[in-house]
């Protein structure tokens, strides 16, 4: 689906189309899960925060001012639910371990080393703080600029580039453990 | 020259296209010279590469379908609507007076009346339908008068809970000036932190030259060789990195709070360059160099 669909869609839900709104949700679902499960480490939190975010676009899609763009407004909500519930979740309990029920893409199979390699990646960026976090899962999930990042957390884009290069130095550091462990 | 930790911001912004040509061509000139920096790229192109491997993730099932079951969310099914028994049912009015009752219920199209005042006079239903329209028509008025009457008398109301709302931030951010004031000075001298400490070292600052006004409170610090500037608990600026072995000063100014200017030095302490940073703009100028 093509932004311009997207915006046509959200028009038609603002005016009170259901067909249009269940569309629209159903096309912003899986964005939304994504975030919510590489954030949050697993897939129960993971469902939690899309069940909020999608009400949340929902609930808020009148207030949505269509020269903002669509995707990073509801990034925006995404990860702000995720700050939250992270938050919440660190008050509760200390987590104990991540579980990433993730199936690796195919051509990797045979590619050992590669494959551990991103296993620990994985759970490297579930380590990151949620500010280096968020902008690392905008940027390499979902291919935001750096514009769109700074514009869906709502930060300057010089913080946008400080925390891409430090979340990409941290993962980077794992990468070189492993290397030194290889060797 | 640059050192090896801004050729590591450098590296990362080249891998996304956001470095500009000048820029390139000082990380190239490093890079001759740096093997750990050229080992430092390729890691970061193998990382790279990695993270576009990172999985897809698969729900088992729609959450909008979910909510839309639990009736969170609208449904898109159209209503089944069965042609033969057709009823039209309108809400119903009913009076508390019963002689002057009037049921709306509309069952196959027919009205039906529980009194007999319209027989009584010889109207037909037609007549009736648009009696009991003219007398709502009629009553709109009144009512409307009735309610701006209400509504004049509340907006007053409103208005001073108003003006006492917007008045209660700038009495508050006086006293949080006036604090700040009493406990700050007005130039900071940022203080470098620790590498390991990633959380900035605050220091709230209030320009006590403002007039005592609702200037905003900003909070500025210096994290890992930029400047930053947050207001309510929000980044709202942030500087680009300047060379690690630069020193930096910064202050506001004198006749505007909402500006920062900072300075750089050089290790002989000679100016290096000066900028200006406005807050509220959200831009930044460079207004002296060596």
């Amino acid at each position: 689906m093509n932004q311009q669909e997207q915006l046509e869609w959200v028009q038609l839900a603002k005016a009170g189309d259901n067909q249009a709104l269940i569309l629209l949700l159903k096309s912003i679902e899986p964005t939304i899960y994504k975030t919510a499960f590489y954030f949050m480490g697993n897939e129960h939190d993971a469902k939690d925060v899309t069940q909020d975010a999608l009400m949340k676009v929902y609930t808020k899609l009148h207030t949505f001012q269509e020269k903002a763009q669509f995707k990073t407004w509801v990034q925006r909500i995404t990860t702000n639910l995720c700050m939250d519930y992270f938050r919440k979740r660190r008050e509760e309990i200390s987590i104990e371990g991540s579980e990433l029920p993730l199936t690796l893409n195919e051509n990797l199979e045979e590619d050992v080393e590669t494959r551990l390699i991103l296993e620990e990646v994985i759970i490297e960026i579930n380590q990151l703080s949620p500010a280096l976090r968020a902008v690392m899962i905008l940027r390499h999930l979902h291919e935001f600029s750096y514009q769109e990042i700074a514009n869906a957390l709502d930060i300057p884009i010089n913080t946008v580039k400080s925390h891409l290069h430090r979340g990409r130095d941290q993962l980077q550091a794992v990468m070189n453990k492993r290397k030194g462990g290889v060797h | 020259m640059i050192t090896c930790e801004t050729a590591k911001e450098y590296i990362s912004l080249k891998l996304d296209n956001e470095l500009d040509k000048d820029s390139i061509m000082v990380l190239d000139e490093h890079l001759l010279a740096c093997h750990q920096c050229q080992q430092y790229e390729e890691d970061l192109q193998k990382l790279d590469q990695i993270l576009s491997y990172l999985p897809e993730v698969k729900m088992e099932g729609s959450i909008v379908d979910l909510l839309i079951t639990e009736g969170k969310l609208p449904s898109i099914e159209q209503p089944t609507i069965e042609q033969s028994t057709t009823e039209y049912k309108s809400p119903t009015l009913k009076e508390s007076n019963n002689t002057n009752a009037i049921n709306f219920e509309n069952h196959t199209g027919k009205f039906e009346s529980k009194n007999s005042w319209s027989k009584s006079i010889g109207l037909k239903p037609w007549h009736k339908t648009l009696l009991v329209a003219s007398l709502m028509l009629a009553l709109i008025p009144i009512y409307y008068l009735a309610n701006t009457q209400y509504m004049s008398s509340e907006s007053s109301q409103e208005k001073s809970m108003q003006m006492a709302i917007t008045e209660a931030p700038i009495a508050e951010s006086k006293d949080q000036q006036l604090d700040a004031g009493e406990n700050m000075g007005i130039t900071g001298f940022a203080v470098e932190d620790s590498a390991q400490n990633n959380e900035a070292s605050m220091k709230e600052m209030s320009d006590s030259n403002a007039s005592l006004t609702s200037a905003p409170v900003y909070q500025v610090a210096e994290e890992e060789h930029q400047l930053v500037v947050i207001e309510q608990e929000r980044e709202i600026y942030r500087t680009a990195p300047w060379d690690a072995g630069l020193r930096m000063e910064w202050q506001f100014s004198e006749n505007n709070s909402n500006i920062i200017i900072y300075s750089l030095y050089d290790q002989k302490n000679q100016l290096v360059a000066k900028y200006q940073i406005d807050l509220v703009k959200k831009t930044e100028e460079k207004i002296a160099e060596k």
